[in-house]
């Protein structure tokens, strides 16, 4: 291999150009700043790459994996306990894209669901408000509850009001949808949305009016997915979304028109602009290098041919997302290894999975029908409500201490997905032959629909969930892979039977919505199942804390034992309640941690 | 009768250790053994022929394959009264091109070793435990759910999807020879039938099954052969299955037809108590008519 090539030093570098390494590049731009952006895979147009004439298409997307991340560039193990042998993903699951990892400017952004709200005050301070709710002793007592480990929950270094400046410009620059008067909950308090929502589907509306009837307060749901034609804070304009009907569901589509919100249509665009910006492609980051004080001097990575760059940087900003985040960190010897016998340390530690095993639910017929394949999930044209959560001061569990957290409920966003993933026909021991196949005729355009509710709560960071480098398996470059060591706690579960079998929270509003005698409840046992990989939503891992014992960067995102390293992502949450999917919330991070460089580069050391 | 052998699990697991990548087993199939089902097979291959249009063949499928694979689709999805079933959308060409390309190559797959083959118990690793792959169903009060099998972690083979599916159809067709007295596309629909929910509950003491598969297991291979002769008659029409649209036509799927042109707009078409029934429109159509934004 020939010498590495070396490029003059830059202000900051960002590595990864997805959700979060966007608004970084564009932050420092615009402020002045010279940026260099690294990224692996390509950069994705959708005025070319994604025209409707070739990118509706199932098989490309659900199977083939067209615009996701390369399987053997690198992947990642995963086991559920310490003892096991952890296996490495060495293919995408077939038709549920929950299982996908980016690749290309826009990173996953570019065909995630687009679902999006703010966390409340209660997801940054788990411990001190429900405390406040339930006393110290009430508090111990949902701890000795939890099943499946033992819990390892702080409060965010940050509170809600000290987010909602990020929010807000975060939520500018994509264009986020929702209620423009009333906001996102009167719980969740400044929420105003740039975009106004979708249109109401019918069915939506009949669950408005039945939450509304119980007292309780809708709002409509928060997309990703913009509703009209928007020019955001750097002057960069997109269209609305067309309900084209390849978008959402069980598999997620980029979309034709640019109306899905990722860095690649919003962010990076306006970096670009002013010049400063130099972005280069295919290009893999292996490592951050450091002096010998622990400060980053820069990154190295490999360009498609195989050449090592080293690009000196005064910032280093790891965008890399999950994993990948904690990976370039442990290869580079940067933070305190977690210990998971010791419980020392704190780079991996924390990591938890923001989706959820099968929960709970009831559900009731509805006088309604819908053809599911007109629209398309844009994630909008629904109502949601937070009043069944620890947010409102009226809800308490006190007569059930089992669990922590509560549920946004939503309900009537459009339905939209292809054929082949619908669950009905997927592999089971009934879904095939003729009876099957009659069953199919019309199923999706059926002229009374189903309402079917459910409660997902917070999963719980336990001790035993970590992530570390994995002893075997390396990436095409020869190094380890991630090893995520992970299983479920029993917390969701309990959520949600306690919503829907405990109380008659969930069938009150069933009931109002439709013939309460078609009304049936899916209880599902406890922990049935081990985590396996959905991978769309990993928390945690590099936490972000007001203690450097146990957390990976301090409130500005920067690295404890780094100053000049940076970063921004789900796998920074502090804690994650499961309440919105998440990606708004590392948006707004994404943002106080671009205040924090701007801090950085004006007065460098240590910000807190 | 076999016709590869299997490197045992204890020697796989060895040489994956090792990182072995080479499998080595295709070349030990013999001729001489098929020569019979070959002479059927070639009868029923061009019953096939007749349908088959200038731009149909089979790119990597033999023919006793074809014979296999064709029948399989036609178990899954049949032709019957609710209409057209796998034979016209053409699914068997689906498979077949697909496992030609880069699909069956494993195009994006990590296929690098250690390899540890999928067990129904739990076996021991280089001092770790291996967990099972094979997921028991969840009874609930509404019914049972059987975690998908293709979930994370599930495809663990030093071998692409072409390889696994040479492999699954012998395994088949071996299982069916010795338990049910023939080979799979010779059986009555009723017991194909059963034969498909066997593969499916791969039962530990279903012995005759346990011993035909051994990697793919049954359940893996029915849940592969499941999802591409679904995708053969649910994707678009380019891929070479779904012909006519019939399988989109079957589910009322309008595909990329929104119904703009109609002076609904989708979320009115959407909406309505009383759904519209579109018709569909294949991506090709789509080019042609310059469409699309
Ligand atoms: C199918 C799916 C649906 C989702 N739906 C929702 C939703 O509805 N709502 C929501 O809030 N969230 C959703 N999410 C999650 C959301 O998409 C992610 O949280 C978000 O996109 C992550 O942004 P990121 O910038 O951290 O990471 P990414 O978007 O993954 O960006 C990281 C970038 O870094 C690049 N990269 C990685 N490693 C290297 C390397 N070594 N060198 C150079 N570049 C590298 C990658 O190619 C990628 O472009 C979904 C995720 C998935 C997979
Ligand atoms: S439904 Fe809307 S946002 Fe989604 S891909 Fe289609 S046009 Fe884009």
């Amino acid at each position: 291999m020939s010498s590495p090539i070396n490029h003059p030093q830059t202000d900051v570098v960002v590595c990864g150009l997805g959700h979060m390494g966007g608004p970084i590049a564009a932050e420092l731009t615009t402020a002045g700043y010279q940026v260099v952006g690294i990224e692996k895979g390509p950069f994705w147009q959708y005025t070319t790459d994604w025209r409707q004439d070739q990118k509706d298409d199932e098989w490309a997307i659900a199977v083939e994996r067209k615009f996701d991340h390369p399987l053997y560039i690198s992947t990642f193990t995963i086991r559920n306990n310490m003892n096991q042998f952890a296996l490495p993903v060495r293919r995408y699951t077939k038709n549920i894209q929950y299982h996908a990892l980016g690749h290309g400017v826009g990173g996953v952004g570019v065909h995630y669901g687009g679902s999006l709200g703010r966390f409340s005050p209660w997801s940054y301070q788990p411990v001190t408000m429900t405390k406040a709710k339930y006393g110290d002793a009430g508090y111990s007592t949902i701890l000795s509850n939890v099943k499946g480990g033992t819990p390892d929950i702080e409060d965010w270094p940050v509170t809600y009001d000290d987010m909602v400046p990020y929010y807000n410009s975060w939520e500018k620059a994509i264009g986020v949808v929702g209620d423009q008067q009333t906001g996102q909950d009167p719980f969740i308090p400044n929420a105003r949305f740039p975009m106004p929502p979708h249109p109401p589907t019918p069915y939506a509306t009949i669950f408005k009016n039945a939450v509304q009837s119980l007292g309780y307060t809708p709002f409509s749901t928060v997309s990703g997915l913009i509703s009209g034609g928007y020019v955001n804070q750097y002057g960069i304009g997109r269209n609305g979304c067309v309900y084209c009907g390849w978008c959402g569901g069980l598999c997620n589509y980029p979309c034709e028109v640019g109306a899905k919100t990722s860095s690649h249509v919003t962010t990076i665009p306006a970096a670009i602009a002013t010049g400063k910006f130099d972005m280069r492609l295919e290009s893999y980051v292996f490592r951050i290098d450091t002096d010998s004080s622990g400060k980053a001097t820069g990154v190295r990575y490999y360009d498609s041919l195989g050449n090592v760059h080293v690009q000196p940087a005064k910032v280093v900003f790891n965008g890399l997302w999950g994993y990948n985040l904690i990976r370039a960190m442990l290869l580079s010897g940067i933070g305190v290894p977690y210990d998971p016998v010791a419980h020392t340390g704190s780079l991996g530690r924390g990591l938890t999975e923001g989706y959820y095993p099968a929960t709970s639910s009831a559900s009731v017929q509805l006088n309604v029908g819908a053809n599911a394949y007109v629209a398309g999930n844009a994630a909008g044209g629904g109502y949601n409500i937070m009043d069944l959560n620890e947010v409102n001061p009226n809800f308490s569990h006190a007569d059930d201490l089992t669990f922590m957290g509560g549920v946004n409920l939503g309900f009537g966003t459009y339905i939209g997905s292809g054929p082949n993933t619908f669950t009905t026909h997927l592999p089971s021991r009934t879904n095939f032959g003729s009876t099957w196949k009659a069953g199919l005729k019309d199923e999706k355009i059926p002229t009374k629909i189903t309402a079917t509710l459910s409660g997902t709560g917070p999963n719980l960071p336990l001790l035993e969930n970590y992530a570390d480098l994995d002893p075997h398996y390396t990436d095409i470059y020869g190094d380890p892979s991630t090893r995520v060591t992970l299983d479920w706690d029993a917390n969701t579960y309990r959520v949600s039977n306690y919503l829907v079998n405990k109380t008659t929270k969930i069938t009150d509003i069933l009931g109002k919505m439709g013939d309460p005698t078609t009304i049936k409840k899916n209880i599902i046992p406890e922990l049935a199942q081990h985590v396996d990989w959905w991978g769309h939503h990993m928390r945690g891992g590099a936490r972000t804390g007001a203690n450097q014992a146990t957390s990976v960067f301090n409130k500005w995102m920067q690295c404890w034992t780094s100053e000049n390293i940076f970063a921004a992502g789900e796998i920074c949450d502090t804690f994650g309640d499961n309440l919105t999917a998440g990606t708004h919330v590392a948006g707004a991070m994404a943002y106080l941690a671009a205040d924090g460089i701007k801090k950085y580069l004006q007065s460098p050391g240590a910000l807190v | 009768m076999v016709l590869f052998l299997p490197i045992s699990r204890r020697e796989f697991i060895k040489i994956g250790a090792a990182g072995a990548i080479g499998f080595g087993v295709a070349s030990a199939i013999e001729i001489p053994i098929l020569e019979n089902s070959i002479n059927n097979d070639n009868t029923k291959i061009s019953q096939l022929q007749s349908q088959i249009t200038q731009s149909q063949g089979f790119l990597t499928l033999n023919p006793t394959e074809q014979v296999i694979v064709e029948a399989l689709a036609e178990a899954i999805i049949p032709t019957d009264s609710t209409g057209p079933g796998a034979k016209e959308a053409g699914v068997v060409y689906f498979i077949d091109h697909m496992l030609a390309g880069n699909y069956g190559k494993g195009g994006n797959y990590f296929l690098r070793g250690p390899f540890v083959t999928p067990q129904s118990g739990s076996v021991t690793v280089m001092g770790a435990v291996y967990p099972s792959t094979t997921k028991t169903p969840i009874t609930y009060s509404a019914g049972t759910i059987t975690p998908r099998l293709q979930a994370g972690t599930s495809y663990q083979y030093a071998f692409n999807p072409r390889e696994f599916w040479r492999r699954g159809l012998t395994f088949l067709e071996n299982y069916c020879t010795a338990a049910k007295g023939g080979k799979f596309e010779t059986l009555s629909s009723a017991t194909q039938t059963t034969v498909l929910q066997e593969m499916f509950d791969n039962s530990a003491t279903n012995t005759a099954l346990q011993t035909a598969f051994e990697g793919p297991n049954a359940a893996e291979f029915f849940n592969e052969i499941h999802d591409m002769v679904t995708a053969g008659f649910w994707s678009d029409p380019l891929y070479g299955g779904n012909q006519g649209m019939v399988g989109w036509e079957l589910l009322a799927f309008n595909a990329n037809y929104w119904g703009d042109d109609i002076g609904l707009g989708a979320v009115k078409l959407m909406v309505a108590s009383t759904p519209t029934r579109l018709p569909p429109k294949s991506l090709g159509q789509l080019q042609k008519e310059g469409g699309g934004i």
